[in-house]
């Protein structure tokens, strides 16, 4: 992939607000900004040097054996440094430090970009698997593939391993990700004459109108997420589309597939019939207090969820169970994912063969699993064998209805598409997509039309940072 | 200070003044103290939220009544959890945000003192231009010029320092321009002129009687600079790279990053950002009193 250097230009804040384009008073700007950040680095004499094509950048040797290094490790996991100590106490030649810095579209991914400008990137960050095309598109990551990566592939789950590769390189160890799942208050479930978890869309839509009707429109089977982005790409993931393909240096975008269009379809009635609650935003103080007093019964989330569930509910074991998504008839099983996040190595750092080292550690060694998931609350991580070996995995979970809460989970990994692949400009299209499908709720327009109007500015955007992109359709 | 003794009489003046002002019609007064109280709702209602909400357990913070207290008053546990994240950073993100505020804003304060008073009591060249410089400063929001800071600083070594977030601290183009107008119309040339006369230095005269008599500004200014470095956010977050320097801004949103993970952070957050608030309370109720008596003293001089 030939891709002009960009400087990446100032992220709000938030990171949650770039600039639309057109003559917009913010685009102008942020312009502004862009243009006096790169005035700045060209009159500092170009600290972004480090920064070039990445194959045709010198390979770095790996350290001395006698030689000390420590590798800083920027991740948004306040805990992170007590899974590090497990590494340091038997790697003295190789020290791991954990700096917590914000999420990434909280300011994080900014940051990241700044370092890279000013030649101060950490030797490890953490990166969501949605970003790392978007780090690409900049230069910023190096290729694992060159400092033996690709030697431990194997280990790794194939559909989160394969997150991290592009384009002939690798540029991420998988660290944890989420498949969605679908958790749900199975004593309310009784209560309105459900029973089990639905076990395909249709039954999902029957229950959800019935429940509404039941109880006059006071409880609901749950809470519609107006705007996910998140949530839309996992459903349309498990419904099959592909939203993203590239193919001789171009991308495709594809929003309105069969597939992503089906799902449009399928949440645009239940919505405007009011089927779903639309009162409480997930993530909402009303939505938890909802979902502790179950008059929202049912959260599709990817698996990380479960501690938010445990941690609002934790005094009533035995309410709640997991399942895997319900399915679209005549398809073959497929689930989906939500989340996810990568160890990767930003381009120019010093150590990438060490830091290698320390990331598959992290993500393989079951001492490091462990201390991920009592420390740091991963979801589900980076290979079934050592979630299978994992703390969690004790036996029947009584907090989920004595299931097998890591066996339901397994079973629906091994359904996941692994050939879903992000775009170049994702935090952007998830504006997009915010924008577009909280309008339609509103409005009660056409979730397709959203969907149509997120691919539009998306193409806008990709074509922005110089790449050539074309609409499938 | 031998006129002291005129000045007192504007003085009573001044508070005869306020007669009419206590006989003004009974609907403007019940229009502004309405308007009063709806602006003080403004600004006392999130902090009321805040403080009830760290009072209460988890599950209470979603079940019960965002205004009231919950069924378990846990302040005391929750403000142990605060302290108890990694190992108590909450104390050094703590400390950093005294350091930052408090030291930046004393010097910002001499500053803007010393650069105030010389651009009000000494005539020079370009004196007029250099001002309006300075003004032009107050229009650049601080966060524009967070970027190009952060490349500065990485060239010279300073990123990721104490001093890349207190240098830019230090310069308070408000506050110049608020110590000019006042060394203006507080520091009489007179004065000035007198302390010449018996010999003492421009070093001294600043430092001993500019200083002073300029104090009711000198106190506005630290009290918004302080307030400005506590709250400020965006040029933590662009300059630090070691939780160990970040100020508590900073930290608490590496927190709220979390709380998707992890539904307790959302009580150290808000718990955290309530005892954020209590070294402002404090600094504003102390220095209040200098404030009002400060600005009265001010207005004798006029």
């Amino acid at each position: 992939m030939k891709v002009p250097l960009h400087s990446p230009g100032p992220v709000g804040p938030t990171g949650r607000g770039p600039a639309l384009p057109g003559p917009s008073r913010r685009g102008l700007l942020r312009a502004g900004l862009a243009a006096s950040a790169v005035g700045s680095v060209a009159a500092l004499g170009g600290c972004a040097a480090t920064v070039g094509p990445v194959g045709e950048r010198p390979l770095v040797p790996p350290k001395a054996p006698d030689e000390n290094v420590t590798l800083t490790y920027w991740t948004w996991w306040p805990a992170l440094q007590a899974v590090a100590d497990i590494w340091n106490a038997e790697h003295p030649d190789i020290q791991v430090r954990a700096v917590t810095i914000p999420g990434g579209l909280d300011g994080g991914y900014a940051k990241m970009f700044n370092s890279l400008v000013a030649g101060n990137q950490p030797d490890l960050a953490q990166v969501e698997f949605f970003q790392i095309p978007s780090f690409l598109v900049e230069n910023g990551l190096e290729d694992l593939g060159r400092y033996g990566a690709l030697d431990h592939a194997h280990l790794y789950d194939e559909w989160q391993w394969l997150q991290a590769a592009h384009i002939g390189g690798h540029y991420g160890i998988p660290v944890d990700s989420g498949p969605l799942m679908y958790f749900h208050r199975s004593d309310k479930y009784e209560e309105w004459g459900i029973g089990e978890a639905p076990t395909t869309w249709e039954e999902y839509a029957d229950a959800a109108r019935r429940v509404a009707a039941d109880t006059g429109g006071s409880e609901h089977i749950e809470s519609f997420p107006v705007g996910d982005a998140d949530w839309l790409a996992g459903l349309c993931m498990q419904a099959g589309a592909r939203w993203f393909t590239t193919e001789g240096g171009e991308w495709t975008v594809d929003f309105v597939d069969e597939a992503s269009v089906r799902v449009a379809e399928f949440w645009e009635p239940l919505v405007h019939e009011r089927a779903l609650d639309l009162t409480h935003a997930v993530w909402s103080n009303g939505w938890f207090q909802a979902l502790q007093r179950g008059t929202i019964g049912t959260w599709t989330v990817g698996s990380w969820g479960d501690a938010i569930i445990r941690g609002n509910d934790p005094d009533n074991p035995g309410r709640w169970k997991v399942a895997g998504l319900p399915q679209w008839p005549g398809e073959p099983r497929r689930e989906g994912t939500w989340g996810g996040s990568a160890s990767v190595v930003l381009s120019g750092a010093p150590h990438p063969h060490e830091a290698v080292l320390f990331a598959h550690w992290l993500s393989t060694d079951q001492r490091a699993v462990d201390a991920m998931i009592t420390e740091c609350g991963i979801g589900w991580a980076a290979s079934e064998q050592v979630n299978e070996d994992s703390v969690r995995n004790r036996g029947a979970d009584p907090f989920f209805s004595d299931q097998n809460y890591t066996g339901i989970i397994a079973d629906a990994t091994r359904h996941i598409p692994s050939e879903w692949v992000w775009g170049p400009t994702l935090s952007r299209t998830k504006n997009h997509i915010g924008d577009a499908f909280r309008a339609a709720v509103a409005d009660g327009t056409s979730f397709v039309d959203a969907l149509a109007a997120a691919q539009r500015n998306t193409i806008e955007d990709i074509r922005h940072k110089g790449l050539s992109v074309r609409s499938a359709s | 200070m031998t006129t002291t003794g005129t000045t007192q009489t504007p003085a009573r003046r001044a508070g005869g003044g306020r007669g009419p002002a206590t006989g003004a019609p009974l609907a403007s007064k019940v229009l502004v103290t309405g308007v009063l109280a709806l602006f003080a709702a403004y600004f006392v209602i999130p902090v009321l939220w805040v403080f009830i909400a760290s009072t209460k357990t988890t599950p209470d913070l979603f079940d019960s009544f965002g205004f009231w207290f919950g069924g378990e008053f846990a302040l005391w546990e929750n403000i142990r959890g605060v302290f108890a994240v990694n190992g108590g950073i909450y104390w050094r993100w703590l400390f950093n945000s005294l350091l930052y505020s408090v030291v930046g804003a004393l010097l910002a304060t001499l500053l803007a003192a010393a650069a105030g008073y010389a651009l009000a009591k000494y005539e020079f060249r370009g004196r007029d231009l250099v001002f309006g410089l300075v003004l032009g400063g107050v229009l650049v929001p601080a966060a524009a010029t967070a970027l190009p800071l952060y490349l500065l600083f990485s060239q010279i070594g300073l990123a990721n320092t104490y001093l890349a977030v207190l240098l830019p601290s230090l310069i308070s183009p408000f506050g110049l321009y608020l110590c000019r107008i006042y060394a203006d119309a507080s520091v009489p040339d007179s004065i000035v002129e007198a302390a010449r006369l018996e010999g003492a230095g421009e070093g001294r005269i600043f430092f001993t009687l500019g200083l002073r008599m300029m104090a009711p500004a000198l106190v506005t200014v630290f009290l918004f600079q302080m307030v400005g470095i506590w709250n400020n956010y965006f040029l933590p977050l662009v300059m630090l790279a070691d939780e160990e320097l970040y100020p508590i801004t900073l930290g608490l949103v590496t927190w709220q990053s979390y709380q998707g993970r992890d539904i307790g952070m959302y009580m150290n957050v808000v718990t955290g950002s309530t005892l954020s608030v209590i070294p402002l309370i404090i600094a504003i109720v102390v220095l209040q009193r200098f404030w009002r008596g400060g600005m009265t003293a001010g207005a004798l001089k006029g």
